[in-house]
């Protein structure tokens, strides 16, 4: 009976898909089941007797030896998790949960691949970070919007109740002109940034926006044309280099915006000291396609200013034509398709724009167009 | 009896000319001089550091501004006040109700008070009487 009970036993272990080894107190291999050997490729009796070091080195480098020895001394069983770099590379790491513990003569070794439930585990936890992520940025979002309505809205209604207080207690009537007068500008004023508001508020909901193929050199030439007395004036050196990526897919509207925005401040914000010189080109970094737009113009202290660059009504030079709209609206549409705009820039050697395109493929043929 | 000086720093222009002409009929100031962005504000400061003559008594300061804002006129201002050879009263006046900004005036000490825009007439002369 007691045979029989020792049959069964070494049938589990010799069938069993978990790997299981012994060694003996000196860590020297006595046996393993079937499926270890079978990943190891080697028949039991090429290792009897060796030892552990020998046999895997990286026991040594991992500390897995020195595990091993304390679970010999103490007697404890150990739990640890361990990475293997499978040798065929389709495969990728195998991630193992390895049980050791003391038996009479040594210990057992119990490893089970984990690899499975680690990429589920991996997934869901890229998942969340993408959620949260997003979470954070649209509580940003709202964290601004806040900040527009508490200043940006409330400035001017401010304004028009303290005029119209004034205007209620005067009674000089050059003075009553005056304080009308000043009325319709702030109207004006409210007017556009609610207008501003309105517009960007848009580009969140428009979950369906048109998507165009869009040649890049044709679009800038188009919008540069608007620009031709400006560009007499500062004798402006444009160059164009869209070569390595020349077409994006992305709404019309949205690409005519960024680059007017950003060629108006490169024309608005030129240095008086220099020919203006506009530099804009597409660059494909990491499978990610850039616009850049580069000018030696007037530049700006982004250690000063990085946090307000792309707010609204935030201006950062003394210009009559600033006001603040221009690069919080692009920031908004390029951020409503998931991309993203940055600024590298240094006072009086100029700035540099990147728009980092993330859903742009190479071959523009596969791109299915919406809309 | 020594002239009073008031500096208004805003760049709304409408709120500028409104406050100064509210001061201006309180007959308790003599001077008000205007910067439209706290950049301009802070070098006036520098300049007359050694001249109490010139430096003003009380300065309303506002929160959002072009090229230096008024929360980085702090930062200047909280380095140069040891140099001032005058006492300088520094209220914010902001049309920002947001609490953050509040909060953040208050744990300013060189702060006296934060005022939320509108700012009335009776504020004003309350502001500047205790000069």
């Amino acid at each position: 009976m007691e045979n029989y009970f020792k049959e069964i036993r070494s049938h589990f272990f010799d069938e069993a898909e978990t790997l299981f080894s012994i060694w003996d107190t000196n860590l020297n291999f006595v046996d393993a089941n079937k499926a270890l050997l079978d990943i190891l490729q080697v028949e039991k009796e090429q290792l009897m007797g060796q030892n552990i070091s020998k046999m895997a080195p990286d026991t040594i480098t991992s500390g897995r030896f020195d595990i091993y020895k304390q679970v010999l001394e103490t007697g404890k069983t150990a739990i640890i998790d361990e990475v293997k770099t499978h040798p065929d590379l389709d495969i990728g790491s195998q991630y193992y949960r390895v049980k050791i513990f003391k038996m009479k003569y040594g210990i057992g070794v119990i490893s089970k691949n984990i690899t499975d439930l680690k990429i589920i585990i991996n997934d869901d936890i890229q998942k969340l970070q993408e959620q949260a992520s997003l979470l954070q940025y649209q509580n940003t979002q709202l964290s601004d919007f806040c900040n527009i309505v508490s200043h940006n809205l409330r400035a001017p209604l401010v304004n028009l109740g303290m005029l119209t207080d004034f205007i209620g207690e005067s009674n000089n009537l050059e003075e009553l002109k005056e304080l009308s007068s000043r009325l319709k500008p702030v109207i004006e004023g409210l007017n556009e940034t609610f207008d501003c508001l309105i517009e960007t508020l848009q580009f969140r909901l428009d979950k369906e926006i048109k998507m165009d193929q869009i040649n890049l050199e044709e679009r800038t030439n188009k919008i540069l044309k608007e620009f031709e007395p400006e560009k007499e004036v500062s004798k402006a050196n444009v160059k164009i280099n869209f070569e390595s990526f020349p077409e994006i897919t992305y709404p019309r509207k949205y690409i005519d915006s960024i680059l007017s925005n950003l060629i108006s401040n490169a024309f608005k914000y030129r240095s008086p000291n220099r020919n203006l010189e506009l530099n804009l080109r597409t660059v494909v970094r990491h499978g990610k396609v850039l616009l850049v737009v580069k000018d030696n113009g007037l530049g700006i202290d982004l250690n000063m200013h990085h946090d307000r660059m792309f707010k609204i009504r935030k201006v950062f030079h003394k210009h009559p034509q600033a006001k603040g709209f221009g690069l919080f609206m692009i920031k908004n549409q390029i951020e409503s398709m998931g991309d993203t705009i940055y600024i590298k820039s240094k006072i009086n050697r100029g700035s540099t724009f990147y728009i980092e395109f993330k859903n742009q493929k190479n071959d523009t043929k596969e791109i299915s167009i919406g809309g | 009896m020594t002239q009073k000086k008031l500096v208004l720093v805003d760049d709304d222009q409408i709120f500028v000319y409104l406050t100064a002409k509210a001061i201006e009929q309180t007959k308790l100031i003599d001077l008000i001089k205007i910067f439209d962005n706290g950049l301009d504000a802070i070098n006036f400061l520098k300049e007359n550091s050694g001249e109490p003559q010139s430096l003003p008594e009380v300065i309303l300061l506002d929160l959002s501004m072009p090229i230096m804002d008024g929360w980085q006129f702090l930062e200047e201002y909280i380095f140069l006040q040891p140099k001032l050879t005058k006492k300088i009263i520094i209220y914010i006046v902001s049309s920002s109700i947001t609490p953050a900004d509040i909060i953040r005036a208050k744990n300013i000490s060189e702060v006296s008070d934060y005022i939320i825009k509108p700012v009335t007439k009776e504020k004003l002369i309350e502001v500047v009487k205790q000069l």
